[in-house]
């Protein structure tokens, strides 16, 4: 099986890094952007399988880009990854799959992943 | 262009439509939608034709506007639109793609002019946060709904635009509610009252707050009312808004007025009275004098000379005169005169009996009044002095039948004299003529007998004559019953002090005076006295001593009158102003209502020995006691009224001095009576006072079974009065007021007073109350407005706490998932030596943040040493060039010789130098020239740090020194907000000039010390 593409949409260079590593390391391939603009021109080129998304980005919030991903790649799995769980009540945010606020432990992430991406295949293998 | 746009516009609404159908929305809003379509389409194209101009940024700005309000139209949900917006993008791109053949610089556009949209949308949801502020102004917009008094929010601007109204309010002016809402307040003012409104305006807007009696407001009928209005400014959202209370005292003023008019009609009424009873005593006065001299003088002329003296004297007549006739009858000669001809006639002066007017009354016999001597034929004038009088009044002197002579008055008034004054001419005239015939016939006894008989007899007043010994010898019949109370054979031939009541001396004797020397001074030494109101059982009496010579012995005349009707009128006078200044003056309900119970006790006004006021409590359905006046027992009122009476107090000094609350709770009856409680559904003659709203007399209330027990044993088996107090058509209470020391009966007329002090009172109380009551409201009212103004405070603070909390959540995010990394690979030396170094960045960061913030809320005041700015510059640019020059940054160093000291905190300084610094590396990423200039300039020191960078956008200028405000990422959005308070700290001054894409140069002055 081919590795899972993961786009990492975070504006924050070390988180950025940080997470792209964590997600490696957990065997996945990984893109990572620092804006919004970054995101939606690279997704109108290329697939991915999941998108880890900051809500909080310089100039297109990460809310904006959401429903621009959806009709991008209708159906593509994303996670929202922010430190505002204020976020939640913006109705927006309920477009995402998962809605995870940032942690030091990056293994949360990693988990909200692999979960994500294990039900994407049932869903697919399924009848 | 108009055939692409069209086609385009058709094509993305109509892809629009299809994104947005829905299963659950479509039958929801489109047939709203549909109606809108022609609308939308204008739009849409509008839209189209803006992204594609070359200014699109500026010109995309009005349609996205009008599509906002247009989804408003729509009525959606927040979500609902943002969804139908988020929809609506896609198709406008691909319009936009096809005219611009560039698909990323379309969405570049879209996004750019999207934010407009999106961002006015999600105000709303602000609006939504603020339900709480709504919900607090509903409640205080049903307070204005329910409130009684007319309330009218008027915005303060041109023309008085009326925000809010009440249903009290519609009522008041005669408009309906939604006529009276956005209409201009100025309609209400009748013209000719514009500029004491402008006034009151004038007033409003200096103090904040204004109250007005009798302001007259238009109604819509057209009926003028007046207002008791209260305003106070209230600064809502940045606008002027006057809060007016207004209340209809049309109603009141009117009681005021019919007050004012029974106050001048019983004035003119006393008057009169006065003006009689001193022309009475006037007239007795000269009687009594001429019957003195007609006792002593042997000489007739003597006694004209005394009559024409009296006269003058008491009755002050412009020119007196007496004319004897002679034995002929051919002439009348001057006998006496006083007053403006005593000069002019000479003495002996005679004019023939044939002329003028005094000779048609010698010849006549007959009394003469001309009250405009001009238009009589008979008037004839002896002197040019003369041609003053203007009215004259003769009255023959005759002896058995024969005119002997004629008294002359003279006035230069027309219409001077009276039928009053003609008789007490005539009688002072039929005195002197039978003195003279006494005289004649040297009968004096018969003058005693006479006068006896003639003039004392039958007044209603006591009279009596004593002798040297100070025995009476004459006495009338009043003086004996009424005064001594004796039948006058036991009065005549006894000692005075035998027979005048022992309590009249202790009267005299109350007012620190004695009628026992004053009689015996009259007689020993001829001494004249007058006792005026001295108060006398239940009375006030005048006293007159008169000392009368006659027959070469010492005799004195005694005279008393009973002055209470007199005296009872001039206070009942008294009292009625002094309620109606009261209520115009006195505020506080305690004092008013102590004024009017006082008024109704004290003095011989209403003459109630006690009053009790009881108060509706509504809520607690019962009467309570406010106050009482008076005594309790008998002991306690003889005792006060002693002492009152050797006070000599008069009502305003009661009116004046309101004793204090507890002072008046402290009395006997008020102890005794203040805890009584009625129930106001209990069947008593109080309750059945109140409902039938009117007086009600008790008598022999201590065994009325229908007064409740408690009060029962209050009052006695004397009168009684109970008198409800109403203010439009409401019981407020009622006043319960008795006799029971003196045991009057209660007269009609105590009633009829107590009724309109009732009157009175129940205005002043109602006004009382609603005064608190708006008290009350705006009290209420106010602290809402602070409890806004506290929950919007709240919401800022929320605002910033997330904000810090997030500005520290993230660096310590980062921090933990590279100290986890590097828990999990120890011994990777490239990944521990880079993920130590994010680390400390990171700590470093998060420390910088709690330092701004502690320091912008825990401010430290400055320590301030003399020390070179130019030192401290040199010192930090060799520290921080390394860490500038990785970041790309050249520092270029110009700092002047020779520079004055300035005082300053270097750590302080240090941190706005760092700041200033940081910021200007921050904003040049790519890299840049960071030039610092340190110079003096006349009595400053000035730092001048300047970058390449790029620059502050001109709107963001005006926020660059406020807290929290930041244009980076990363920011605490204090480092600014700090500098600035640093350097005002110190006395200088910071400014900051930026050019987007050219740099930002940040300027800082500090003083440099005098003499230093």
């Amino acid at each position: 099986m081919a590795k899972a593409r993961i786009l990492v949409v975070e504006d924050e260079e070390t988180q950025r890094q940080l997470y792209c590593e964590e997600l490696v390391a957990a065997g996945y391939e990984t893109i990572g952007v620092g804006n919004a603009l970054e995101a939606e021109e690279f997704l109108s080129r290329e697939r991915v399988d999941l998108v880890v998304l900051d809500l909080n980005l310089p100039g297109v919030s990460g809310l904006e880009l959401l429903p621009r991903i959806h009709e991008l790649h209708p159906g593509l799995p994303v996670i929202i990854h922010t430190a505002y769980g204020s976020y939640r009540d913006e109705f927006i945010s309920w477009l995402a799959d998962v809605f995870l606020v940032k942690s030091p432990d990056a293994g949360n992430l990693v988990e909200a992943v692999e979960e994500l991406l294990n039900r994407q295949r049932e869903v697919a293998s399924s009848p | 262009m108009s055939l692409w746009r069209q086609e385009q516009t058709s094509k993305v609404i109509a892809e629009w439509w299809e994104a947005l159908r829905t299963p659950s929305s479509t039958d929801g809003h489109s047939p709203r939608a549909a109606s809108l379509k022609p609308a939308l389409e204008e739009i849409i194209g509008a839209l189209l034709d803006s992204l594609t101009r070359p200014d699109w940024q500026e010109a995309a700005r009005q349609p996205v506007m009008n599509l906002r309000f247009l989804a408003d139209q729509l009525n959606l949900s927040l979500s609902e639109a943002l969804v139908a917006f988020l929809h609506l993008r896609t198709p406008v791109v691909k319009a936009v793609t096809e005219r611009l053949g560039d698909e990323a610089e379309a969405w570049k556009r879209v996004l750019a002019v999207w934010d407009e949209g999106v961002l006015a949308l999600t105000t709303a949801r602000q609006a939504l946060n603020q339900q709480t502020l709504e919900s607090a102004h509903r409640k205080y917009l049903s307070l204005f709904e329910q409130a009684s008094d007319a309330f009218l929010l008027i915005r303060m601007d041109e023309k008085g635009t009326i925000v809010e109204a009440n249903a009290a309010a519609a009522e008041l002016t005669g408009y309906p509610l939604e006529e009276l809402v956005n209409a201009a307040a100025i309609t209400l003012v009748p013209k000719e009252a514009h500029a004491t409104y402008r006034q009151a305006l004038g007033r409003l807007r200096r103090d904040g707050q204004l109250r007005v009696r009798g302001l007259p407001l238009q109604r819509r009928d057209g009926e003028v009312v007046r207002l008791d209005l209260s305003c106070a400014v209230l600064n809502l959202d940045g606008e002027e808004f006057a809060l007016c209370v207004a209340r209809d005292i049309t109603e009141q003023q009117r009681l005021q007025e019919q007050l004012e008019r029974m106050i001048a009609e019983r004035t003119e009424e006393l008057r009169t009275a006065l003006e009689r009873e001193r022309h009475r005593a006037a007239q007795l006065s000269v009687l009594s004098t001429v019957v003195a001299e007609a006792l002593t003088v042997t000489d007739p002329t003597e006694l004209y000379r005394a009559a024409v003296d009296a006269l003058y004297r008491h009755l002050a007549f412009y020119n007196v005169a007496i004319f004897v006739t002679d034995e002929e009858r051919r002439q009348l000669t001057l006998a006496a005169c006083r007053g403006a001809y005593e000069k002019v006639w000479t003495p002996y002066y005679r004019q023939p009996i044939e002329v003028g007017l005094i000779g048609w009354v010698a010849r006549n016999g007959e009394p003469l009044l001309v009250n405009e001597v001009a238009q009589d034929p008979r008037y004839f004038r002896a002197v040019p002095e003369e041609s003053k009088t203007q009215a004259e009044l003769a009255v023959p002197i005759k002896v058995q039948g024969e005119v002997i002579g004629v008294i002359d008055l003279q006035s230069d008034e027309a219409g001077a004299f009276d039928e009053d004054d003609l008789r007490t001419v005539q009688a002072v005239a039929d005195q002197i003529a039978h003195a003279l015939q006494a005289l004649r016939n040297f009968q004096r006894v018969r003058i005693l007998r006479e006068l006896n008989e003639q003039i004392v007899l039958n007044l209603p007043d006591g009279v009596a004559l004593l002798n040297e010994r100070g025995e009476i010898i004459i006495a009338n019949e009043f003086f004996c019953r009424t005064v001594c109370q004796f039948p006058s054979e036991q009065v005549l031939n006894r000692p005075f002090r035998e027979v005048l009541p022992t309590d009249l001396f202790l009267a005299f004797k109350g007012q620190g005076l004695d009628l026992g020397k004053a009689i015996e001074s009259a007689l020993q030494q001829g001494e004249p006295s007058f006792f005026a109101e001295i108060p006398y059982r239940d009375g006030w009496w005048d006293v007159r001593v008169t000392p009368v010579h006659g027959d070469g012995r010492r005799r004195v005349m005694l005279y008393l009158r009973d002055a209470s009707t007199r005296v009872r009128r001039i206070y009942q006078l008294e009292t009625l102003l002094a309620i109606g200044q009261a209520m115009e003056s006195k505020i506080d309900l305690h004092p008013l209502l102590h004024a009017i119970l006082t008024a109704a006790t004290a003095g011989p006004g209403l003459g109630f020995n006690r009053a009790i006021l009881f108060l509706v409590d509504k809520e607690a359905q019962v009467l309570r006691v406010a106050m009482a006046v008076g005594a309790l027992t008998a002991e306690e009122a003889y005792a006060t009224w002693a002492q009152l009476a050797a006070e000599r107090k008069t009502l305003w000094d009661f009116l004046r001095e309101y004793p204090g609350d507890e002072a008046i709770r402290q009395t006997p009856l008020m102890q005794r009576v203040q805890d009584l409680v009625i129930r106001l559904d209990e069947e008593n003659l109080l309750t059945l006072c109140l409902r039938r709203h009117e007086p009600l007399r008790i008598t022999n209330p201590q065994n009325e079974p229908q007064l409740p027990e408690q009060l029962r044993h209050i009052l006695t088996d004397s009168d009684a009065i109970c008198v409800p107090l109403i203010a439009q058509n409401e019981p407020l209470g009622l006043i319960v007021a008795d006799n029971a020391f003196s045991r009057h009966p209660i007269t009609e007329e105590a009633e009829r007073l107590l009724r309109l002090f009732a009157s009175s009172a129940s205005i002043a109380l109602r006004n009382a109350q609603l005064i608190a009551e708006l008290r009350q409201s705006l009290q209420r009212e106010q602290a809402m407005r602070q409890q806004l103004v506290h929950s919007e405070r709240l919401a800022v603070i929320g605002e910033l706490a997330t904000k810090i909390a997030h500005d520290l959540r993230s660096p310590l995010v980062t921090i933990g998932g590279y100290a986890r990394q590097l828990q999990r690979h120890p011994t990777d030396a490239e990944r521990v030596r880079r993920n130590a170094q994010v680390i400390v960045d990171e700590v470093e960061r998060l420390e910088r943040q709690l330092r701004d913030l502690l320091d912008f809320t825990t401010p430290r005041p400055p320590q301030l040493k003399p020390a070179s700015l130019g030192d401290l510059v040199h010192r930090l640019a060799d520290l921080q060039r390394p860490s500038m020059e990785a970041a790309r940054v050249t520092l270029t160093l110009e700092v002047a010789d020779n520079l004055p000291l300035v005082l300053m905190d270097e750590l302080q300084m240090e941190r706005v130098i760092l700041n200033l610094w940081r910021n200007a590396v921050e904003a040049m990423p790519k890299g840049g020239v960071l030039s610092v200039r340190v110079w003096h300039e006349g009595d400053w020191v000035k730092l001048q740090v300047a970058d390449t960078g790029e620059g502050i956008p001109p709107e963001a200028m005006e926020h660059i020194f406020k807290p929290f405000f930041t244009t980076k990422r990363t920011g605490s959005g204090l480092g600014l907000a700090i500098c600035e308070k640093i350097v005002t700290d110190h006395g200088g001054t910071i400014r900051l000039h930026s050019a987007v894409g050219q740099g930002t140069v940040v300027e800082i002055a500090l003083p440099v010390p005098h003499g230093g």
